[in-house]
């Protein structure tokens, strides 16, 4: 072979990979379908399981919703479990790696819009829910101020973050910068931390860890609208243009098994499902969902003025605590066609109870 | 309601009686007989009232006793539960009722936790046997690690022959071949753990075999040279670590270490850039080993950094400066020093405070400096020249001096550095081709870099997944490298290695698995042979590819 020719298939060869593009990403697309469909979840089980731990989306994995709808179309379904929860979905979504994230956190979902990222926030993926602050079970601490100046662990970024500062404020504690030493850890390490005893507090599900003897509940409130907020469903806007057909589909099953999650009849399989990630054990889910008389206040799909006024109040809030130095932008992200027209379809316009803005549900 | 019953009828009859007894008032006989059997009447009924008044104290006496039986009988009972083995409850399953829902109200028996107890001391027991004869054991927490690389290269023009001293004997021109394995092997631990706060006290010591100099470089003929068949395994890293920031996992801490051993030194980018991300090619720059940048040096290094940038919506840590200064021998690894000077480093790299979202994300400038005071004379040989070997006379202590600037910008999928360095190293005597007693060396770099896959995110290598799995990755990219090794020199240069090159790598790397990656590269080395015709030993230009597993463990 002749050095000029040589040269020229070495350097034909290195460039062929680029040149078709290369990558476990690609998606050949023939603009009416994609060829796969990227949903990410903001969490994974104990020690990395790929599963999701609770919720209606989570239930929409274990039915294999999804797969059933688009198995004709031979559309692959890719889920995706970020450890990192919410600022690791956030760094996916920002690389072209997600369409759609089925239940983010408020802080990072306002976060990622704040800094760029282009999402349309499609259906909520549940709301309410219980806060327990846990010390380690050796912990002399009686009062939340007995924890002041201590070292509390949150994994910073995520929406826990945002309610543990709701939570100590309150309790009077509106600097928690500055009252706490706040750190940041995943889930996993969190508990271990709660073992060891080397953190003083932590907000976590308290049932599994109590009945090891890790833990004990220091405070707790339950239900309150001024400290959690709802999740959100969204699709990237980019795939939303361009699959609009799709994004229905999807929407059509979410919602269905909103429904199917909220019936009285399916809790005690939903309980089992849930079990399996390990991030939460049997007791826990039946301890805490037991106490939702109603699953439809919880496992709601709605974008009503309850969940628009609790995300409005969340940007403002993660304003407050410094947590973003840019506005968010809310008008226009918002995009609820979907989600009606899925209500209509299912003719469940009128079976999940509106929240109003100060909380209380109709309907 | 006994007694009421009793009352009711007792008055009812008299009341009746009475009726009877007063229409029939008028005949004597029938009333006096009458009222005898009123008389009679009420006589039964005291003794009926008196005999039911009796029955129901013997009733309620005998319920009593009846109760006091039963509740004696109980009470043996229960004595009998206290002491005897509760006997297995199982529950009957609602209709419908999941197994966890039925596990989660089956209480253990004292059998089952006798068999968990017993499992778990069979568990300890095989623990400890295994301990004993199989498991190695360390007094500290130790990791131990390594790498294997094995390489292939091809070069046209080939290696010239050659029967020259310190090299592998080569009967005719070299056009490809296997290169000799690099094997590393590496041991990281901790002495001691600081619980509170991380100010930890670390170790690692690491060995590599063939060469002692830096993991990219060229073995191709270092190998066996005392014995023809063997290798060396070199002594690289040797030191402790300790950390006087704490370390408590908090991204937002600043970092803060002092190294003190035998180390790398802090100078420059490409010299220390163990990220593929940044450093994609498999030789590094030139400088790093045409500046001695490749060889580890002894000594004391602080460094750390200020002011994290920490954006926690997207697991993104951008300290605002790093740093690292070190003092050193000089002389090179596994020496004592040759002199009581301590040679000096410093670099400070500014990264800019940015979102994850910004494209400025991971703009990072960089400054290095190094002065040495080498010894000169004897067999020393200047580091800028590794084919100079001539024998200077005695003439004491010299120095040196390296000074280098770079840019960094990794955006993923996007990566480009540029790096300039600058070196100058006195000689023993002023020489024909360095007069002024300085031999001087520039070397600059840019290289672009394109990835297609999730290698380098963190959040996608943290993905929950049930196998092995790792996000695989395609690098490409494109370097451009000149190099002057004597750049001050006044005469015709007659080697090709004392030449200016312009090398120009176009490579590609393949992320396969989480620590094995295979790369390939095509290099384009031309020198600048100031008009003389080129020869066999010193051609225009040579084209190699050189392609390699790395894997590390």
């Amino acid at each position: 072979m002749k050095r000029r020719s040589f040269n020229l298939g070495l350097a034909s060869s290195l460039a062929a990979p680029a040149l078709i593009g290369l990558g476990s990403s690609a998606r050949a697309a023939d603009g009416a379908k994609p060829t796969t469909i990227r949903i990410g979840f903001p969490g994974a089980g104990t020690s990395g399981r790929p599963l999701p731990t609770s919720g209606y989306t989570a239930n929409v994995v274990f039915l294999g919703e999804l797969e059933q709808e688009f198995k004709a179309d031979n559309i692959k379904i890719e889920w995706k479990y970020y450890v990192g929860a919410g600022p690791a979905l956030n760094e996916a979504f920002a690389n072209g790696l997600l369409d759609f994230c089925f239940g983010h956190g408020d802080l990072p979902l306002i976060v990622g819009r704040s800094t760029g990222l282009k999402h349309k926030i499609i259906a909520s993926s549940g709301r309410g829910g219980d806060v327990y602050l846990l010390t380690p079970a050796a912990s002399q601490a009686t009062q939340v101020a007995d924890l002041k100046g201590k070292i509390l662990s949150v994994q910073k970024g995520t929406a826990t973050q945002l309610v543990l500062y709701r939570f100590l404020a309150k309790y009077g504690f509106t600097e928690p910068d500055k009252d706490f030493r706040i750190i940041s850890q995943i889930a996993d390490d969190r508990r271990a931390s709660l073992a060891t005893g080397d953190i003083a507090g932590t907000i976590d599900t308290p049932w599994g860890l109590e009945a090891r003897g890790i833990t004990k509940r220091l405070a707790e409130v339950h239900d309150d609208i001024n400290i959690n907020a709802p999740g959100t469903v969204w699709v990237g806007e980019a795939f939303e243009q361009q699959y609009p057909d799709i994004v229905q589909r999807v929407v059509n099953r979410l919602v269905k098994v909103a429904h199917w999650s909220s019936q009285d009849a399916n809790r005690e399989q939903q309980y089992q499902w849930w079990t399996r990630s390990g991030t939460n054990a049997y007791l826990d889910n039946k301890k805490e969902w037991d106490r939702v008389k109603d699953l439809r206040t919880r496992h709601s799909p709605l974008l009503d003025d309850f969940y628009k006024a609790k995300i409005q109040k969340s940007i403002a809030e993660t304003r407050q605590y410094r947590l973003t130095r840019r506005d968010t932008p809310f008008e226009g992200w918002l995009e609820p066609k979907y989600l009606n027209n899925a209500l209509r379809e299912l003719k469940l316009e009128n079976y999940f109870p509106s929240q109003s803005v100060d909380g209380k549900f109709s309907g | 309601m006994h007694s009421f019953k009793t009352t009711a009828l007792a008055g009812a009859v008299l009341l009746a009686l009475s009726g009877a007894a007063a229409q029939a008032a008028e005949p004597s006989n029938e009333v006096k007989a009458l009222k005898g059997t009123v008389d009679e009447l009420r006589k039964q009924i005291e003794d009926l009232k008196r005999a039911q008044r009796s029955d129901a104290d013997a009733l309620e006496k005998a319920r009593l006793d009846e109760l006091r039986k039963q509740v004696e009988e109980l009470r043996v009972q229960l004595k009998k539960q206290q002491v005897a083995k509760p006997a297995e409850v199982t529950p009957t399953p609602a209709e419908g009722e999941s197994q966890e829902a039925i596990d989660a109200k089956t209480p253990a028996t004292k059998a089952d936790v006798q068999g968990l107890r017993t499992d778990l001391e069979n568990y300890k027991y095989d623990q400890s046997r295994l301990q004993e004869r199989n498991i190695p054991s360390v007094t500290r927490n130790t990791k131990i690690g390594g790498s294997i690389t094995l390489q292939y290269a091809t070069q046209n023009p080939g290696v010239p022959a050659t029967t020259a001293a310190g090299t592998t004997l080569q009967g005719e021109p070299r056009k490809n071949g296997f290169v000799a394995p690099s094997v590393g092997l590496n041991f990281t631990g901790n002495l001691y753990r600081d619980y509170q706060e991380g100010k930890n006290l670390d170790y690692r010591i690491a060995f590599l075999t063939a060469t002692n100099v830096g993991s990219n470089a060229n073995a191709y003929n270092a190998t066996g040279k005392a014995n023809p068949n063997g290798s060396q395994f070199n002594l690289t890293d040797a030191y402790i670590k300790y950390s006087f920031q704490p370390q408590t996992g908090n991204a937002e801490d600043p970092l803060g270490v002092v190294i003190l051993g035998q180390q790398i030194v802090p100078f420059g980018q490409d010299a220390q850039a163990l990220d593929a991300e940044v450093r994609p090619v498999i030789n590094g720059a030139s400088y790093v080993s045409g500046l001695g940048f490749n060889n580890r040096q002894i000594g004391l290094v602080v460094s750390g950094d200020f002011q994290p940038y920490v954006d926690y919506t997207n697991n993104y840590r951008a300290p605002l400066l790093s740093y690292a200064f070190g003092l050193f021998n000089g002389s090179g690894p596994n020496k004592s020093d040759n002199n009581s000077d301590r040679d000096f480093s410093g670099r400070l790299v500014f990264t800019l405070p940015v979102d994850y979202a910004s494209w400025f994300r991971q703009l990072q400038i960089g400054a290095s400096y190094y002065r040495g005071y080498p010894t000169l004379g004897g067999t020393s040989v200047p580091s800028t020249g590794a084919a100079d070997n001539t024998v200077y006379p005695a003439a004491g202590k010299g120095n040196s001096n390296r000074t280098g600037f770079d840019i960094n910008w990794t955006h993923l999928p996007y990566s480009i550095s540029y790096e300039w360095v600058y070196g100058k190293d006195a000689l023993a005597a002023p020489t024909a081709a360095n007069p002024d007693g300085f031999r001087r060396g520039i070397d600059q770099y840019i290289n672009f870099g394109y990835t297609w896959g999730e290698q380098f995110l963190n959040s996608s290598k943290q993905q929950g997944k049930f196998d092995d799995w790792w996000p695989k990755s395609y690098q490409a990219f494109f370097r451009f490298d000149t190099w002057d090794p004597n750049a001050s020199e006044a005469v015709l240069r007659t080697l090709n290695s004392d030449r200016k090159q312009y090398i120009s790598t176009l490579g590609l790397n393949i992320f396969f698995a989480e620590t094995t990656k295979f790369q390939i590269d095509y290099i384009h080395t031309r020198y600048d042979l100031q008009g003389v015709a080129p020869a066999a030993l010193s051609p225009k230009s040579t084209n190699g590819l050189l392609a390699q597993f790395n894997a590390t463990f």
